[in-house]
């Protein structure tokens, strides 16, 4: 059970200021992204904010969602145990993106699709979809439910709030921005929210140094085994090289990645897939390192400072000696102390602390209510109602928040009666739930023969195997003995391998058992696709349709429909697999692309000729020949203050050239009250393509 | 005649397949037995050769994947673009952890050991 104390003993003076800074935070958030509400006129604007925003406005409100709630408290512990190898889950994704920028993100993108079970139906049938809507959203009900009481640890810890009263309170702030504004107010909280997490973080940093001494006295006080960026291969069982990788920079990578719908919809808030590239490569390459020592460096400054103590015999100049007796308090304790116990500037990490909660939750309810309207409520309600307007969508996906929210808070009840750690927890739900869904996406993406026969087979075998090795472990033995080849007895003694009877126990890697699901799900996937193409196939499938359909139970018919159904093979998956990513592009066009690499033009003025058609806009032809534009290419035109970001945009073709003479925009007064122009201010254009 | 060639290069592709994916089976057999054998099961060299060994064959397979399927064409201009910083982002990690692992092995630590 998680211990609800944090190992310092708080002033009652400091309480409430820490609260008071707390609070106004809170309140500031609220109003923040309540403002942010007016942009959100429709359900894509609501979900993905009119795909309309610049690459460091996706890139730094992701800054944010990948700092966990947990993460502060997590990797700070981490870092005190093992140290700088605290970096490792953060630096690991490069394997992926090869697969990512050139392959998942310009699918989705081009292929307009709206959510991952979407994309399941339109890769495979209906059946797909209904089987990816529940593991992800038992994915992502965990994720909210997990942060939720993580947070609740934390606020009863530091103020003796249980988590009855702080629990609802949070959901209430974060319900209210998060239902009201959609995913422009989470974009733009989520900006102002990262920017608060990388300064609070560097203030303790920068505290810790100058504690020290400087950073040669950080680094020389640092035991060599703190130094190094990676574990050891068999450290313990919960943080070990070899089933990090397996676990961790596979199967976590590629479910945060592709799977992720709340940072899947960043990227399809982007204007475009070249923007969406920028905001990626920026995420691996330069926020998930910042990330890694933002959140993991206090645990690496707090085991510097006792090296230190012991050397010289007693505690630093001008702080109070530190002790770490159970160090998930390392976080605490540590900032606490560097930052000379001053309530105010500590109250203001706290507050950043509660922002990665927030904009982690604000993600993910965003995210589940975007599954509940478009794979669960839309089309139920099309089948009885095709021409629902778009504003009674956009009124249930504000209720599907409130939903996911409520959810969210419940499943706290479920945590709180768990008898384990916050990490342990965490990776032994996701290692579980991951599996099959991660694996079926990726043979979808990337393996044109594969099909709906064998993407659902492989879900359900995928699913069961996964769960199976909860029950009975030993089913991952072969799979251990070959991917890490070390016998039981080169194992490290007391590093928590032994089990009851004191023995090595290999097994107990935590892990592995989201790698024995994926090569299982791949290969009951790879089987039933063989199968299916078989002579053998179609009449075995029919036969046991006729003998589902004769079992006399209502769900019996559709599931011998749906039987049927996946005997189709004639489905169009043009633009659904990697290999048609160029067809997927003249289809999102309208046309061929133009390719040619041209310039922005910028500041120009803007005249309103309703001669020209809606999301059209006629450039001379000087503007066109910067930006190496024809008649239809893609036209995407903003406000020209850049800092915006996009807020006051449109995407739009280019019409005929006109021959007014001088550099001005013509668009109708449509488009360009959908643009949310000004009246006055000027444009920037850039050819998409 | 078409239906000929057709059938011959699924069967080539099927052998590359399979042949491809023997490989890398022995490739996960021999990778962390030779390692450990060579560095230690506790060196960290060991852990990072694990991760850029395994790491390496899952990057290279995506690229390969993503370039035969057209899905990066390296006549596009951004496409080219992106795709020199993918190969560069991949040997900047594997520089960087390299060097960090020198650097902690090599500069003293000033506490007792």
């Amino acid at each position: 059970m998680e211990e609800i104390t944090f190992g310092i003993e708080l002033p009652r003076a400091a309480a409430i200021v820490i609260s008071i800074v707390a609070i106004t935070y809170f309140c500031f958030i609220l109003g923040f992204g309540a403002y942010f509400a007016r942009f959100s006129k429709n359900i894509n604007d609501f979900f993905f904010s009119g795909q309309r925003f610049a690459w460091w406005l996706v890139a730094g409100s992701m800054i944010a969602t990948g700092i966990g709630s947990h993460s502060y408290l997590k990797y700070a512990q981490q870092g005190y145990e093992t140290g700088m190898s605290s970096t490792m889950t953060y630096l690991n994704n490069w394997f992926l993106v090869a697969y990512f920028v050139f392959g998942w993100l310009p699918i989705i993108y081009f292929s307009r699709i709206r959510s991952i079970p979407q994309y399941f139906e339109r890769r495979f049938n209906r059946v797909a979809r209904y089987l990816a809507v529940l593991i992800l959203l038992s994915y992502m009900f965990f994720y909210i439910g997990l942060s939720f009481y993580t947070v609740g640890v934390a606020i009863e810890g530091l103020f003796g709030i249980p988590h009855l009263y702080s629990v609802p309170v949070l959901a209430l702030v974060l319900g209210t921005y998060v239902t009201f504004g959609g995913q422009t107010a989470v974009i733009f909280t989520d900006l102002l929210q990262g920017v608060m997490l990388y300064t609070a973080g560097a203030i303790c940093i920068v505290a810790g140094f100058g504690a020290l001494g400087g950073f040669g006295e950080f680094w020389g006080w640092l035991p060599e085994s703190h130094r190094l960026p990676f574990v050891r291969l068999l450290e313990e069982p919960g943080y070990n090289a070899a089933g990090l990788f397996w676990g961790e920079a596979l199967a976590g990578s590629i479910m945060f990645t592709f799977l992720n719908q709340g940072w899947i919809m960043r990227f399809l808030a982007c204007r475009s897939v070249h923007e969406g590239r920028k905001a990626a490569f920026f995420n691996f390459f330069v926020t998930l390192p910042v990330s890694a020592v933002v959140v993991g460096a206090i645990g690496w400054i707090g085991k510097s400072i006792i090296e230190k103590q012991a050397g010289i015999g007693g505690a630093l100049e001008g702080i109070d000696p530190i002790y770490i007796q159970n160090t998930a308090h390392t976080f605490v304790i540590v900032a606490w102390e560097v930052l000379r116990q001053n309530p105010w500037v500590f109250g203001f990490v706290i507050a950043a602390l509660s922002a990665a909660l927030m904009s982690t939750i604000d993600t993910l309810i965003n995210a589940c209510a975007a599954v509940g309207i478009y794979d669960v409520y839309r089309p139920m309600r099309e089948r009885v109602h095709p021409d629902t307007p778009d504003r009674h969508y956009l009124h249930a996906a504000r209720w599907a928040s409130v939903c996911a929210t409520v959810i969210g808070v419940l499943l706290v009840i479920w945590f709180v009666k768990q008898q384990a750690t916050i990490m342990a927890m965490h990776y032994r739900g996701i290692m579980l739930i991951v599996p099959p869904l991660v694996t079926t996406l990726f043979m979808g993406c990337f393996w044109r023969r594969f099909n709906a026969p064998g993407a659902i087979f492989s879900m359900a075998v995928g699913v069961f195997f996964t769960y199976l090795t909860a029950v009975n472990p030993a089913v991952l033995r072969p799979l251990i003995w070959l991917v890490i080849g070390v016998e039981p007895s080169g194992y490290p003694a007391g590093a928590g391998w032994e089990d009851a009877a004191g023995q090595i126990n290999p097994l107990s890697n935590l892990y592995m058992n989201a790698l024995y699901g994926m090569l299982i799900t791949g290969l009951a996937g790879v089987i039933a696709t063989h199968f299916s193409y078989s002579r053998y196939y179609r009449p075995t499938i029919l036969k046991l349709a006729r003998g589902v359909k004769a079992i006399p139970f209502a769900f019996t018919d559709p599931m011998a429909q749906f039987m049927v159904e996946a005997l189709d093979k004639k489905r169009d998956i043009t633009g659904l697999t990697v290999d048609t990513v160029t067809e997927a592009m003249a289809r999102f066009k309208g046309g061929e692309p133009n390719h040619a690499v041209g310039k922005k033009a910028r500041r120009i003025p803007v005249e309103l000729d309703d001669a020209i058609p809606f999301k059209q806009v006629s450039l001379s032809p000087a503007i066109m020949e910067t930006m190496k534009a024809g008649d239809g290419d893609m036209i995407y035109v903003e406000d020209a203050r850049w800092w915006l970001g996009g807020l006051r945009s449109v995407h739009t073709h280019a019409a005929k050239p006109h021959e007014r003479g001088r550099d001005v925009v013509l668009m109708s007064k449509e488009t360009f009250d959908d643009a949310l122009m000004i009246k006055g201010r000027p444009v920037t254009l850039e050819k998409v393509f | 005649m078409d239906a000929k060639v057709d059938s011959a290069g699924k069967v080539g592709m099927h052998r590359y397949v399979m042949l491809t994916a023997a490989v890398i089976l022995v490739v996960v057999y021999a990778l962390p037995r030779v390692l450990v054998a060579t560095f230690g099961v506790d060196s960290p060299w060991t852990s990072y050769f694990y991760k850029y060994g395994f790491g390496a064959i899952f990057f290279f397979v995506g690229v390969f994947i993503v370039l035969k399927g057209g899905a990066c064409s390296l006549k596009r201009g951004h496409d080219r673009f992106w795709f020199r910083f993918l190969i560069l982002g991949f040997f900047w990690y594997l520089a960087m952890h390299g060097l960090w692992i020198v650097a902690s092995l090599t500069i003293p630590f000033l506490g007792e050991v």
